[in-house]
């Protein structure tokens, strides 16, 4: 069986009210032979093929599964966000979008691995081990959405949901050679996605291609009274845009962005890609964002710091993992989130905690913050000239396990495209643009704020010229 | 570069700390420290700090109270009695 995207799934159901659920059951068969070696999955729905065979014929989806990170909150179904301190939580209640894709027909089929909440860019850091490359089991599929991202190329869901704080689906996006999605910010609801740092992180589709994503985002987005920072900007039609011309557009490539720090052999195939715009009569120009240079550190100090706030309430005593009473609620607390959290959770909620604290608030989160506000009007004035960004998405190629785990620079380095998109809000997606030593490469698109309709457009038209449909050596 | 007094850090944080892991991470949060110095060098004066992303003002719902069945809440406390939640001495 060779797992078929969303779409041509969708399409298959319409004819077959019983393709759902045998898809469904086969994709389960498969997981047990095939995902012992990628680890793209903490939690299996034991009733996924019960509910596709009940949601069968209902809804735009008709009963068909998709992946959902772990980050992602689901009723009923044990949600860890890679983390021991949430070990035998399970939650009593939807996500928003997981609402949404279920009244759309939807299944879950099960919860992905990811770095421990979302703090990783390789997906190394989960408790439950690490997520595998299934183009190359000895390298990282790329984090923190590195189980959607690996079961979606490996054929193991035809389409899955993963979260994006500064590249989280875009990153495994890229190295799996799948489209994956940051919406803008406030596009699609946040309730129910465990927060990490919220002023930042969205939910988006990491799929098999541009038409999947739009297809995820018709069902997920829009204006939700639970999450006060979602959009009330009326839900545009997505799949509609994938047929807008994209002849005479303008859209500029970021100068920073393809600079010395970025491989060689991506240069080559990102440079290849761009030929490929062109010829479908885009004017490509360069262009430059003002502080990029700053972006990164901006990004890692406010994303700690938010951390440090929002993993505050992991105290062992409501929910998720606890211990033994022994001793005053300091020393309790303490173990017990000592005992709960990974080594990098634990160094950036250290840092988080140091930014917001007496003395250095001004000089590291407030300076951050202004950082945050150049590079954000920086994007928004280059948008009024350009319909579109572009750049590599990742640096360089998939590293192998264990290459940047140790050193958090170099980890953190590898998020240098990324983190620019997420501190302004815009969306941003990753498509596979080509391979070098039969490892992926990906594109990174960037649209103005509720720009999505524009990226699948161009997206759609250049996925098709370059006509790479890609399938892992590992895959069904 | 400024010093990092760990042990107060893990304190505010909460965080208990073997003596491998307290090593580990001084060094790992010294060596990011030292890449965001940079950004201290920076005058932003006359900035505004973003928060958060400004496309549009936050949508408060109407303050009114929703119902949600606690005793599905309660079913995931690990110490508790009746509809109490146990938590250790607080003082």
């Amino acid at each position: 069986m060779v797992t078929p995207g969303l779409w041509e799934a969708m399409e298959e159901a319409e004819s077959d009210s019983g393709y759902p659920q045998e898809l469904t059951y086969e994709l389960l068969e498969s997981m047990r032979r095939i995902d012992p070696g990628l680890n793209s999955f903490i939690t299996v729905n034991g009733a996924a093929v019960e509910q596709a065979r009940r949601r069968s014929g209902k809804g735009p989806l008709r009963g068909l599964p998709i992946a959902i990170k772990d980050s992602i909150t689901t009723d009923g179904i044990e949600t860890t966000c890679g983390s021991r301190i949430l070990e035998g939580y399970v939650p009593p209640y939807n996500s928003t979008a997981v609402e949404r894709l279920i009244a759309a027909g939807g299944v879950v089929l099960g919860k992905t691995n990811m770095d421990e909440f979302s703090m990783g860019s390789t997906g190394e850091n989960s408790y439950f081990g690490p997520t595998r490359n299934p183009w190359d089991l000895e390298r990282v599929p790329g984090g923190s959405s590195s189980g959607s991202a690996a079961a979606v190329s490996a054929g193991l869901a035809p389409a899955a949901l993963g979260a994006d704080t500064g590249g989280s689906v875009r990153a495994p996006a890229c190295f799996t050679a799948t489209f994956g999605l940051k919406p803008t910010y406030g596009r699609v609801s946040r309730y129910g996605l465990i927060a990490y740092a919220n002023s930042m992180e969205q939910i988006g589709p990491i799929t098999r291609d541009t038409r999947d994503a739009a297809l995820l985002m018709s069902i997920i987005a829009g204006w939700d009274p639970k999450d006060p920072t979602s959009s009330k900007e009326p839900i545009p039609d997505y799949l509609g845009a994938l047929d807008v011309d994209v002849k005479g557009w303008k859209i500029a490539i970021v100068k920073e962005m393809v600079d010395g720090g970025v491989d060689g052999d991506i240069l080559r195939s990102f440079w290849r890609a761009v030929d490929e715009a062109s010829s479908l009569g885009i004017d490509i120009e360069m262009t430059s964002v003002k502080y990029l240079g700053h972006a990164l550190a901006a990004y890692y100090i406010i994303a700690c710091s938010e951390a440090s706030s929002n993993l505050a309430r992991y105290d062992g005593l409501r929910y998720g993992m606890t211990g033994e009473y022994v001793g005053n609620w300091r020393k309790v607390f303490a173990k017990i989130r000592g005992e709960g959290f990974g080594r990098e959770v634990k160094v950036r909620i250290m840092l988080g905690t140091y930014m917001l604290s007496a003395g250095y608030y001004e000089e590291f989160y407030l300076k951050a913050l202004k950082v945050r506000r150049l590079v954000a009007e920086s994007f928004y004035r280059l948008f009024k000239k350009y319909r579109l960004l572009l750049s590599p998405t990742m640096p360089i190629l998939p590293p192998r396990l264990g290459e940047k785990l140790m050193d958090p620079l170099a980890m953190y380095m590898m998020d240098v495209e990324t983190v620019p998109a997420s501190l302004a809000g815009i969306p941003s997606a990753s498509l596979p643009a080509g391979f070098s030593k039969g490892l992926p490469i990906g594109l990174q698109i960037m649209g103005p704020p509720f720009g999505e309709p524009e990226i699948f457009a161009f997206s759609a038209r250049l996925e098709e010229k370059l006509g790479l449909n890609p399938r892992p050596p590992i895959s069904l | 570069m400024p010093k990092v007094d760990v042990e107060k850090l893990r304190k505010l944080a909460v965080l208990e700390l073997t003596p491998d892991e307290k090593k580990e991470v001084e060094q790992k949060v010294k060596e990011v420290l030292g890449y965001f110095e940079k950004l201290r060098s920076l005058d932003l004066s006359g900035i505004d700090p973003m928060y958060t992303v400004e496309f549009e003002k936050p949508h408060y719902r109407d303050d009114e109270p929703l119902r949600f069945d606690s005793d599905e809440l309660l079913r995931l406390v690990h110490k508790g009695k009746d509809r109490y939640v146990k938590a250790p001495r607080m003082v």
